[in-house]
């Protein structure tokens, strides 16, 4: 997995922004993550795997929301601290630092 | 945005509720209905949510997050001084929503990602989103 993965891949781009437009509006009034997550949008992104990472954490770092479910299935990882469960902010920072860090992102 | 809330919530009338923040993902109802506005409280990666009480979205388990925090179930959501009422909303997949009464009998509400209104009645925000009211909590104030 590559932040370059995606380069060539501008179709992939164009549905996943599509996707993410379309979860956005639909769970715009849900205070429940769970609800988010089962949405069929958020679940597409999930099944399209490791190429819409770097896609997922630039999202991410635009405007934080709820994509922890869909980085933590698709790689496995978990970079936030307890402490910040809850915290939006937090959590996409831990995120955007991992992200970073595995060079899938500047 | 009064055009767009109509829309998701068709018994919000423009002039039973008013917008009182900007919209923001730091906060959803239930911190919101707690009278706070620092974390997402919720079961999914993500937020947080107390140790030992339910967390399967279901009404029971909001029920049970409001008790954590001192609460009992009461029997109507009319305004007591000295007590401090909640409403759950619910529908057929579990809680949906929850909003805080105002001493002035009006109810406060973190709509999702959205912004925080105040609103004249419950029925404001049944609907396909929240559907209906499903329990009312209460605590009473340490003075009384």
């Amino acid at each position: 997995m590559s932040r370059d993965s995606t380069k060539n891949q501008p179709s992939l781009e164009v549905h996943f922004l599509a996707l993410v437009k379309q979860w956005k509006k639909d769970t715009e009034t849900d205070s429940s993550i769970t609800r988010m997550v089962r949405h069929p949008a958020y679940q597409e992104i999930i099944s399209m795997g490791e190429p819409v990472v770097p896609l997922l954490l630039a999202e991410l770092q635009r405007e934080p929301d709820f994509w922890f479910a869909a980085l933590q299935k698709i790689t496995g990882a978990d970079p936030a601290s307890k402490a910040s469960a809850g915290k939006i902010e937090e959590l996409a920072k831990a995120w955007i630092e991992w992200g970073r860090d595995k060079g899938l992102l500047q | 945005m009064t055009r767009k809330l109509r829309r998701l919530f068709p018994r919000l009338f423009g002039n039973e509720y008013q917008l009182t923040s900007k919209r923001t993902r730091r906060y959803n109802c239930l911190t919101w209905a707690l009278g706070a506005n620092d974390v997402w409280w919720d079961t999914g990666i993500g937020g947080i949510w107390p140790d030992g009480i339910p967390d399967d979205g279901s009404v029971l388990a909001a029920i049970r997050f409001f008790e954590h925090f001192g609460y009992t179930r009461a029997a109507n959501s009319e305004l007591e001084k000295g007590v401090q009422k909640i409403v759950i909303y619910g529908d057929d997949q579990g809680y949906t929503h929850a909003a805080r009464q105002l001493t002035n009998g009006r109810w406060s509400s973190k709509l999702g990602k959205l912004q925080d209104i105040e609103h004249d009645k419950l029925e404001n925000l049944f609907g396909h989103l929240y559907g209906s009211v499903v329990q009312i909590m209460e605590k009473r104030s340490a003075s009384e």
